[in-house]
């Protein structure tokens, strides 16, 4: 039996005088079908009931069903039986509450709050299975290629497989952590990794080959397994670090002007896609990529400042707004407004918790009377 | 066009939570959806608080529908359920909800009613799309008006309407195939 959506469709067709031969036929045969059929057929065609009809669906205005539906959503309350008294309460409510908000506003100003990034995660299988990862599950995944996943207190941890390896095609994970997020993974060869906001890594389930080869696109610190046969390398969007066994931060956002690889102890090797530099890191040392002009840059830096995210803090030394925020941004999920380009050049220097409320940290910054603020729908308003 | 019918990477997106894909679902099924529900429990604001109800469930838990006709026989399902729990609860006992209560728990019924309020969802969206003057014509067609009639009623010559008519027939046409092919693709 041909499905009633399609008969649905085949029927307006028809009404509308653009019925095919094959659909005229699917037609017949489901109106012979049944008497019943005839007689809805023609109950749906006739030409009264579709002038009523038209009209009911002109004159159902969802749009603004629509904007009320999303309000509710937003409060995300379902007040079912007492909705209707609500309505008639409000009408008499709404204006005193309006009136009072706007008395008051002088006193007091109403802020959301607006907690900290948490763990959470999304991991995706070589098969394209998705799992969601959050900090209080727990569970061991035994997969059929022999790998074992432990999930546990925000760290997913790959455990060494058995040796059923090498002749075996490399199967790629990858980890997403979200806006709001963070995570933990340990890889096959014992590497760490700690994974900040609105970040995407690829990794091997085990390492086969001769080379340890990890995609980036976002931040993340490595601490790499020592192993000087099988080097480790981390590839970006426009660039290539190698590693033997070393601590390192990578920032490396698509949307970025730069990105920028901070050694914390061993040695890198550093190349871009476009030149063919091939620079060296020692500890303590930094290199910035600048992606449009492809310009590299060696300095010497305080590694803790870059690495303070993963200690639950943000260091901000002299900074811009414009790129304090672009942090802020991913950690609490907020879309910033600027009210003048003048602001984002103001610069900042403190050391603030990364597990506050984002209205914490806004406070501090206020009192450095630098800048000020306004939130309304996740959105930051920065004067 | 973005009827949601067309683009499959509008299920999707629905499942991620997207919020275009959200409205889209909206725009396209919510009025359907009241009228369904306001036929059985006589009362539209009674027929919104359902629909808005399974809208809500939707946006919370982010189902995935593997295909349109899965999402359509979902959301028209839910709404009867909705709406024999509401005649059951409201024990209303007169001659029309037990006759309502009867043709909702016959499959057959059901499904009848269901083509025959897709199908004007489809033509009412279908003929929404057309130009303003090309839509009025269309409308008047479509609710049995002869060309001439069309032409007093629009104060439009008797040629222009045939024009309309054709213009209309050729959006229709490749609007309605269009969503032939996508429907027969994925072999609904």
């Amino acid at each position: 039996m041909e499905s009633i959506f399609k008969i649905a469709e085949i029927v307006v067709k028809r009404k509308q005088g653009i019925i095919t031969p094959g659909e005229q036929a699917i037609l017949e045969d489901w109106l012979n079908e049944s008497p019943e059929h005839r007689e809805l057929f023609e109950q749906i065609c006739d030409k009264v009931r579709v002038e009523k009809r038209m009209t009911d669906y002109s004159q159902m205005d969802w749009e603004k069903d629509y904007q009320q539906f999303i309000i509710k959503y937003k409060r995300k309350t379902v007040l079912h039986p007492y909705r209707r008294l609500l309505k008639y309460a409000a009408m008499f409510i709404l204006p005193m509450a309006i009136a009072a908000s706007f008395l008051f506003n002088h006193f007091t100003k109403e802020i959301p709050v607006i907690p900290p990034g948490i763990s959470q995660a999304t991991l995706i299988l070589a098969d394209g299975k998705t799992i969601e990862l959050k900090q209080d599950s727990t569970y061991v995944i035994n997969k059929s290629d022999g790998s074992i996943l432990t999930n546990d207190n925000g760290l997913l941890s790959y455990n060494k497989t058995s040796d059923l390896t090498s002749t075996k095609k490399i199967s790629y994970n990858q980890i997403f952590v979200p806006r709001n997020g963070e995570y933990r993974l340990t890889l096959e060869d014992g590497t760490r990794i700690w994974i900040n906001s609105e970040t995407n890594i690829q990794y091997p389930v085990s390492f086969n080959g001769g080379k340890r080869t990890v995609r980036l696109q976002g931040e993340a610190y490595f601490e790499v397994a020592h192993n000087p046969d099988k080097p480790f390398i981390v590839e970006l969007d426009n660039a290539k670090i190698k590693v033997l066994g070393t601590s390192f931060n990578i920032k490396a956002y698509k949307e970025d002007l730069s990105l920028t690889t901070t050694l914390a102890e061993g040695k890198v090797s550093f190349s871009s896609k476009s030149g063919e530099e091939n620079l060296v890191l020692n500890p303590g040392e930094q290199f910035e990529l600048d992606k449009t002009s492809g310009e590299v840059t060696k300095r010497d830096v305080d590694v803790s400042i870059y690495t303070s995210w993963k200690e639950g803090r943000f260091a901000f030394r002299n900074l811009r707004v414009e790129d304090i925020f672009k942090t802020l941004s991913r950690w609490y999920d907020v879309e910033v407004v600027y009210e003048t380009d003048a602001i984002k050049e103001k610069k900042f220097t403190g050391d603030l918790k990364r597990y506050d409320d984002f209205n914490k940290i806004l406070e501090i910054m206020e009192s450095s009377e630098l800048i000020k603020f306004d939130i309304r729908d996740n959105k930051v308003i920065i004067k | 066009m973005n009827l949601p019918d067309e683009n499959n990477n509008w299920l999707e997106n629905l499942a991620k939570g997207d919020r275009d894909a959200f409205r889209s679902l909206f725009e396209n099924y919510y009025s359907s959806l009241v009228f369904f529900a306001e036929y059985y429990v006589r009362d539209q604001e009674k027929a919104k608080d359902i629909v808005q109800e399974l809208f809500l469930r939707l946006s919370d838990q982010k189902d995935i529908f593997d295909s349109v006709t899965n999402l359509k026989s979902y959301l028209y399902t839910t709404v009867k359920n909705s709406c024999i729990k509401l005649l059951k609860h409201e024990k209303v006992k007169d001659r029309y909800s037990s006759y309502v209560l009867t043709t909702l728990t016959v499959e057959d019924k059901f499904w009848n009613k269901v083509l025959e309020e897709e199908a004007y969802r489809i033509l009412y969206k279908s003929i929404d799309k057309l130009p303003p003057q090309t839509k009025a014509v269309y409308q008047l067609s479509m609710s049995g008006f002869k060309n001439q009639e069309i032409a007093d009623k629009l104060g439009i010559s008797l040629e222009t309407v045939k024009t309309h008519k054709q213009i209309g027939k050729k959006y229709l046409q490749k609007y309605m195939k269009d969503l032939f092919f996508i429907l027969s693709f994925f072999n609904i």
